[in-house]
C-alpha cells in the first residue's frame, strides 16, 4: 500500500517553477531517498506533499488523505523539517510534551521512550536552545516519533552536522527501518544516503529524473574494472579495445595511469594474471562499482550535455 | 473543536513553562504596586509639606491620615492593564508570526491541527491570559493598598458618600466591562500577526495600530465607542476602570452612562469573534 503519492505535481513562485511534473510513490516499509542539488525543489515536494503549501496542479495522497487534509492522519505522519524548529525556552521534554499535546494523547510512543530512542534521556531536563545541531536534530526526530507514526518525513536530515552527527541520524533511521517504519528522506548528501536508503528519487530543475530501488539504480550494464599502473602501454598492447577509459587523475596513487577495462565474462583475478604476465605492472585492481554519486554525476553531466545541445554549444 | 482544544492546551502548556509567562506576570503585578506605593508617596510628602507649613506658622502638625486604599487600588490596576495591554498585543501579535518564523506552525499542522485551529486555540487562550493579567495587576495593587492604605467607606469631610460595599460593587462592574475589549486587543494582535511576514513587523504593526487609534480615537467622537479598542485601558483612557478611578475618588460625573456600558459589554466580544474569523482565513490562505 502506498503511504505517499505524488501525482503530476507542480509549483511555482511568480515566475519562477519550483517543480513540475514530479510524480513519485512511497509505499510502506521503504526508506525513500527524495535526493537532489540545492535548489532542485525537494523542500517544495515535501512543502506540498504535506499540505504546507498549495500546489499550482496535481495530487497528493498521504496515508490515503489528501496533503491539505493532513490532520486527518492523526499523528500517522511525523515530520522533521530542515529547522529543527523547537521551542528554544523549554526544556528538551517540555518541547515533547508540548507537540503530545498538539496530539492529544493518542497512545503510542511516549516520551520517555522517544527521547531513549533518540539517546537524549540524561539531556530530557536542558533547555533545547542550549543543545548541539546535533542534539536539536535528534530531538526533533524523538518529536516526530511521538505517538504512532507510520511515515516518518525528514527533510534534509543531515544538513549542519558533523561526522558523528550523521552517524548518529543513520544509525537512527536504520534503527526505525528496522522497526518497520515508512521514511522519506531528501537530501542532497548522497554518500551518506545511500547506507540507508531503499529507493531512490532524483530531481533535478524541479523534475524527477530517475526513480527506481537503489539496487536497480546501482545495477551497470557493463562489468568493468578500474586499474591503476606505471606501465599503460603494455596493458594497452595487452587489452586493446577493452580499454574504456585512460586517465591520470588525482584521486588515484600518484604518477600512475588510471584505466577503465571493459571485463566482459573475464574474472578480476583472471584479467590480473594475464597483465602481470604480460609485463604490466598493476599497482591496484578494482571492479567497478556504481555509486549514488556516479549516477546522480551521468544524470548531471547528460543534462549539462542536454543544455548545451539546445544552445548549440559544446561542453568542455 | 477538538484540534482548537489542543492548540489551546499546547500554548497553555507552553505558556506556563516558559519564562514569559511568570516574568510578564510578575512585572505587571510590581508596576501596579508601584502605582499605588507612588500614591502613598505623594500622599506623605503632601503631609510633609503641610508639616513643614505648620511647623513655620507655629501651628499643630497634623497627623498623617491612611487615606481610603480604593482610588489608589483602582489607580494601581489601571496603570497595569494599561502596560498589561501593550503586553497581550506583543505577546499576540508574536504568536502566529512568530511560530511561522521558527516552524512551529509547520509542526502543528502536520500534528492533527487545522490552520483554523492554530488560531482559534490561540484565541481561546487570550480568555485565560486576559483574565491573569487582570488577576496579576490586581494582586499586585490590592497587596500594596492594603499595605498602605485602609479598605472602607468612601468619606468626605465627614459624610459617607459610598459604602464599602457600593464600591466593591462599582469595581466589580468596571472589571466585567474590562475582560472583552482585552480580548478584543488580543485577537486584534492575532490578526495582525496572521497577516505579518516576520514577528517584528507584526509587533509593530499591531502597536502602530493600536496607539495610532488610541491618539486619534478623539477625533471620531463618540463613533469611538463602536469599536473595541475604545473600551480597553490606554494611554488616552476611556476605559471603564478610567470611569472607576473618578467613583472611587468621589467624583460626582464619574462613570460610564447605561447605554455606554451595555455598549462595552456587547460590542466586543462579536468584533473579537470576526477578528478571529478574519485571522483564521487569512492563516488558511498562506504558505506556511
Amino acid at each position: 500500500m502506498s503511504a505517499l503519492r505524488i501525482a503530476s505535481l507542480a509549483k511555482s513562485y511568480r515566475s519562477t517553477r519550483a517543480v513540475s511534473d514530479v510524480s513519485l510513490n512511497v509505499d510502506e516499509g521503504q526508506i525513500y531517498g527524495l535526493l537532489g542539488p540545492n535548489g532542485s525543489g525537494k523542500t517544495t515536494t515535501l512543502s506540498c506533499a504535506l499540505g504546507l503549501q498549495r500546489p499550482d496542479s496535481g495530487t497528493i495522497e498521504l496515508l490515503g488523505q489528501p496533503a491539505r487534509a493532513i490532520h486527518r492522519t492523526q499523528g500517522r505522519v511525523g515530520v522533521v523539517f530542515d529547522e529543527p524548529t523547537l521551542i528554544p525556552g523549554l526544556r528538551v521534554h517540555q518541547n515533547l510534551s508540548y507537540a503530545e499535546c498538539l496530539l492529544g494523547h493518542r497512545g503510542g510512543r511516549g516520551i520517555d521512550e522517544a527521547l531513549e530512542l533518540v539517546g537524549l534521556a540524561k539531556q530530557r531536563r536542558q533547555r533545547a536552545g542550549q543543545l548541539s545541531l546535533g542534539q536539536k536534530r535528534r530531538l526533533a526526530i524523538a518529536r516526530a516519533l511521538l505517538g504512532r507514526p507510520e511515515l516518518l518525513v525528514l527533510d534534509e536530515p543531515l544538513s549542519g552536522l558533523d561526522t558523528a552527527g550523521v552517524r548518529e541520524v543513520l544509525q537512527l533511521v536504520s534503527r526505525l527501518r528496522d522497526d518497520g517504519l515508512t521514511l522519506m528522506l531528501s537530501s542532497h548528501r548522497l554518500h551518506e544516503l545511500e547506507r540507508v536508503v531503499t529507493h531512490v528519487g532524483i530531481l533535478m530543475d524541479g523534475r524527477i529524473v530517475r526513480e527506481a530501488p537503489l539496487p536497480e539504480l546501482l545495477a551497470t550494464d557493463r562489468r568493468a574494472v578500474v586499474l591503476y599502473t606505471d606501465t599503460p602501454d603494455a596493458a594497452r598492447s595487452l587489452l586493446g579495445p577493452l580499454v574504456l577509459e585512460e586517465s591520470t587523475d588525482n584521486a588515484g596513487p600518484t604518477g600512475l595511469t588510471r584505466l577503465r577495462i571493459d571485463l566482459r565474462d573475464e574474472q578480476p583475478a583472471d584479467l590480473n594474471h594475464r597483465l602481470v604476465g604480460s609485463g604490466c605492472r598493476v599497482s591496484e585492481l578494482r571492479l567497478e562499482r556504481h555509486s549514488l554519486q556516479t549516477v546522480f554525476e551521468e544524470l548531471l553531466d547528460a543534462r549539462l550535455d542536454g543544455a548545451a545541445d539546445a544552445t548549440g554549444g559544446s561542453r568542455s | 473543536m477538538n484540534g482548537s482544544l489542543r492548540v489551546l492546551r499546547a500554548e497553555g502548556h507552553r505558556l506556563l513553562r516558559s519564562r514569559l509567562g511568570l516574568w510578564g506576570a510578575l512585572c505587571l503585578a510590581l508596576v501596579s504596586a508601584l502605582r499605588v506605593m507612588a500614591s502613598r508617596a505623594a500622599e506623605v510628602a503632601d503631609h510633609a509639606a503641610s508639616v513643614q507649613r505648620a511647623l513655620s506658622d507655629g501651628r499643630d502638625t497634623p497627623e498623617l491620615a491612611v487615606s481610603n486604599a480604593y482610588a489608589p487600588l483602582v489607580d494601581g490596576w489601571l496603570t497595569g492593564l494599561t502596560v498589561g495591554v501593550l503586553l497581550l498585543l506583543l505577546m499576540a501579535a508574536r504568536s502566529l508570526a512568530g511560530d511561522r518564523e521558527k516552524g512551529i506552525l509547520r509542526l502543528a499542522t502536520t500534528r492533527s491541527a487545522t490552520r483554523a485551529a492554530l488560531v482559534w486555540g490561540r484565541a481561546l487562550l487570550g480568555i485565560p491570559v486576559c483574565l491573569g493579567v487582570m488577576a496579576a495587576t490586581g494582586l499586585g495593587a490590592w497587596l500594596a493598598a492594603s499595605t498602605f492604605f485602609e479598605f472602607g467607606p468612601l468619606i468626605e469631610h465627614g459624610y459617607e458618600l459610598m459604602s464599602a460595599e457600593e464600591l466593591k460593587a462599582e469595581l466589580g462592574k468596571a472589571l466585567v466591562a474590562t475582560l472583552p475589549p482585552l480580548l478584543g486587543v488580543w485577537t486584534f494582535g492575532l490578526l495582525i500577526s496572521s497577516m505579518a511576514r516576520s514577528a517584528a513587523g507584526a509587533v509593530t504593526f499591531a502597536l502602530a495600530g493600536f496607539l495610532g487609534f488610541d491618539l486619534f480615537k478623539e477625533v471620531l467622537g463618540e463613533s469611538q465607542y463602536w469599536a473595541f479598542a475604545a473600551y480597553s485601558p490606554s494611554f488616552v483612557d476611556r476605559s471603564c476602570m478610567a470611569e472607576m478611578a473618578g467613583i472611587a475618588r468621589g467624583l460626582s460625573d464619574a462613570g460610564y452612562s447605561e447605554s455606554l456600558y451595555r455598549m462595552n459589554l456587547m460590542l466586543p466580544a462579536p468584533q473579537a469573534v470576526l477578528l478571529t474569523l478574519l485571522a483564521a482565513w487569512i492563516l488558511s490562505r498562506r504558505a506556511l
